[in-house]
């Protein structure tokens, strides 16, 4: 049966921000733009406002995070809204109903906005079914479906360096099984109309029908490298991964890893983004981590302003 | 109890019977179909003009116990079939406690009353359904099981699946088998496909049923067993049968109902009462479902009917425990197939009434003269909003909520006693 969509009100605002699929071009583009102006012209400061003064937003953190959490709690304090951390180990005991009473409990203290990151698939989609319609929901992360304000930020960081996406072949690398990130990232590239979209890797750390999804697929990674204008590579999910998707040893990186050699198959000055924590040595050489076209670091940075868009965007229409 | 239904449309599949006239009941038996002889005098007399009547039907796979610590009780689950015409439940193994005693089995039969429906219990394969040692089938058969099973436990030793199958053999003992292979199965929630990739949800592969289904016919073929594979989810699975059908293996098969309806498209929202085991499968797979009766692949439809708490759907998806809540919309999502000219009327009422009786050699599916008085009389013109409140069942997991069907249970007759009246 037909279904609107959970994260959009009848206006199609957005209410929370559960995954990149199903939002609009224009839903991106003005994410981005809002991003954007929280940067103080050249300089590259971040602006600090009053905007959020008086909201608390609770970071909820059911997996380890340093990035992610950190961003949001900076984002969130550069726009003057407290913020309350709590991160919960995701035991295997504490299942839906402690979930749902953490979030009831937290909207009794009155918190405005959860960012929330789960093991679950779904777990934010859940999330802002419980809660009451002042509350608005960030997913940052959930199970192997989606990280929107990840793909987010890559978008803008992409949308910096090399402008006009249309132009763009875009290749993204590794472990898209496991990946929430890819899936997000593929989903806001189909959006912004990319040139071209790749996926690089074995067929055991590939999805079913990923081609589906309007990707290239290749399993090697020279091929797949070839004129590509951004790479994106991804961290081996391993504690997701059960046994026996790859062989023991070193051949990820002999045949997935960004070298020297792989990397001179793309188009010169290929832009390298990567979600972090970068593994070096495992799926990316070192010193390639830390060349003038990898904008790993800058991604951090524009993170911190995506989150301060995508979090001052839900309060605006959660006001209006 | 003498009693009289009139002039409604009289439908009974094992008979190809299909036309408006009487039925006379008595002694729990059925006395007469055609116009009632003017020496029968009933002590109630049932109007069933613009009705339907027809035999109370048998759910092949039907689990009345609620799934958790503080659900309810099989009486009042079993009470929900019977006010949806359902008169006979087949109950797979793996309740609380296991089947795979006699004890066991006759604690379940003795929970039945003649007001409820017929309760026949499946027993367990293998002691505990822990798959290494056969359970006492001839001593569970003698006391009541009709088919045996390792329910929703696959044996994965195929020496062990070889030794029940032979067994099972010597004394003409049916199997039940959901087919599913364990290890690719695995940790998996969603059927491993387009949705799930979205979604981000580890997959179940098509080949977690199918390679199950080619080994279990293979044994079934090597030990010569009589074996009825439940709730299969996907066309290639149907195409296996259909085969092993033509070679002459005795196999029988069915579907639940509502994998007749839903897809994998339905689990798009992460809605948790579509978190199913076997999953919610391909567009294409469920055509192929339905259409499997016109075909013969398919025999019978299950209710597949778990009731859960509330309390087990709130989670995120794959958090949550799998099943619904199916009695309560069972004979209506078939009704509904019908009028939308997916499956013929013929098919349905064969596929939940003759066919079950025939494989499971239950007594009942059937109007024939001094068959047993098992009966519900429909409406079939009525439509109804499936509603939280709305349903008898205590599980409220269902995933049709907000459906509109039609098909209103009004009367139900279980060995001739009126038990249900609306």
């Amino acid at each position: 049966m037909y279904q609107t969509s959970p994260q959009l009100d009848k206006n199609n605002r957005l209410r929370h921000l559960l995954t990149i699929d199903g939002l609009t071009r224009e839903h991106i583009v003005e994410i981005l733009d809002k991003a954007e102006g929280f940067f103080i012209p050249k300089s590259g400061q971040i602006i600090q406002t009053d905007t959020l003064q008086g909201k608390t937003i609770a970071n909820l953190f059911f997996e380890p995070s340093t990035r992610t959490r950190s961003t949001f709690q900076l984002a969130a304090q550069n726009l003057s809204a407290s913020v309350l951390n709590l991160n919960i180990s995701h035991s295997s005991t504490s299942k839906g109903e402690s979930l749902r009473d953490t979030v009831l409990n937290l909207q009794a203290m009155q918190c405005q906005l959860f960012v929330i990151r789960h093991g679950s698939s779904g777990a934010a989609h859940f999330v802002a079914q419980q809660v009451n319609p002042f509350v608005a929901v960030i997913n940052a992360g959930d199970g192997c479906h989606a990280h929107p304000t990840q793909a987010l930020l890559d978008m803008f960081t992409i949308r910096k360096h090399r402008g006009d996406f249309q132009k763009l072949r875009v290749a993204i690398v590794g472990d898209i099984l496991h990946s929430r990130v890819a899936r997000s990232q593929i989903h806001a590239l189909q959006l912004m109309r990319a040139g071209e979209i790749r996926a690089i890797g074995p067929k055991t750390l590939l999805p079913a029908h990923l081609e589906q999804l309007g990707v290239k697929v290749f399993h090697d990674l020279s091929q797949g490298l070839q004129g590509v204008d951004v790479i994106m590579m991804l961290r081996l999910q391993t504690e997701r991964m059960q046994k026996g998707l790859l062989p023991k040893g070193n051949s990820y990186y002999r045949l997935y890893g960004l070298t020297s050699e792989t990397l001179a198959m793309a188009n010169p000055n290929a832009l390298i983004i990567h979600p972090g924590p970068v593994n070096r040595g495992v799926e990316i050489q070192s010193d390639i981590a830390d060349s003038p076209n990898a904008v790993i670091l800058d991604q951090v940075t524009n993170g911190i302003a995506i989150r301060m868009a995508v979090m001052s965007l839900l309060m605006e229409n959660r006001l209006s | 109890m003498k009693i009289a239904i009139k002039n409604g449309r009289v439908i009974d599949s094992a008979n190809h019977l299909d036309k408006i006239t009487d039925i006379a009941i008595d002694a729990g038996k059925i006395l007469h179909v055609g116009p009632l002889p003017a020496n029968f005098h009933p002590t109630k007399i049932i109007d069933a003009k613009n009705k339907w009547v027809l035999p109370g039907f048998i759910d092949v796979c039907c689990r009345p116990q609620m799934q958790h610590p503080h659900g309810s009780i099989l009486h009042e689950e079993a009470l929900a079939a019977l006010k949806r015409g359902i008169t006979s439940l087949c109950i797979p193994p793996d309740g609380e406690p296991i089947v795979d005693s006699s004890a066991n089995a006759l604690r379940l039969i003795q929970q039945g009353s003649l007001d409820l429906p017929h309760l026949y219990p499946m027993g367990a394969l293998t002691t505990q359904l822990a798959g290494d040692a056969i359970a006492d089938l001839t001593a569970l058969a003698n006391n009541g099981c009709i088919a045996f099973t390792n329910a929703q436990k696959p044996i994965t030793d195929l020496r062990m699946l070889r030794y029940c199958y032979d067994y099972a053999a010597s004394f003409d003992l049916l199997i039940v088998i959901q087919p599913q292979d364990a290890w690719l199965a695995n940790s998996g929630i969603a059927h491993e496909g387009l949705m799930a990739t979205r979604l981000g949800l580890p997959g179940i592969p098509e080949t977690a049923e199918t390679i199950a289904v080619a080994e279990h016919l293979l044994l079934i073929e090597q030990c010569n067993v009589r074996a009825h594979f439940t709730c299969l989810s996907s066309q290639h699975a149907l195409q296996q049968i259909a085969h092993a059908k033509a070679q002459g293996l005795k196999v029988s098969a069915d579907a639940a109902m509502h994998s007749l309806h839903l897809t994998e498209m339905d689990i798009a929202t992460f809605d948790a009462n579509c978190h199913l085991y076997p999953p919610l499968r391909r567009v294409s797979d469920r055509a192929a479902l339905v259409q499997g009766f016109a075909s013969g692949a398919l025999d019978a439809i299950c209710s597949d009917h778990r009731p859960l708490d509330s309390i087990a759907k709130l989670a995120p998806f794959g958090d949550t425990i799998p099943g619904l809540s199916a009695v309560d919309t069972f004979f209506s999502l078939g009704l509904h197939l019908v009028k939308e000219k997916q499956l013929a009327l013929e098919h349905l009422i064969a596929a939940i009434t003759s066919r079950p009786a025939e494989i499971f050699n239950i007594p009942g599916g059937t109007l024939s003269l001094g068959a047993r008085a098992d009966i519900c009389i429909i409406d079939p013109d009525t439509y109804w909003v499936v509603q939280e409140e709305k349903l008898f069942s205590k599980g409220k997991n269902t995933p049709f909520k907000r459906w509109e069907l039609p098909g209103i249970v009004t009367h139900t007759l279980v060995n001739g006693n009126l038990v249900h009246e609306r």
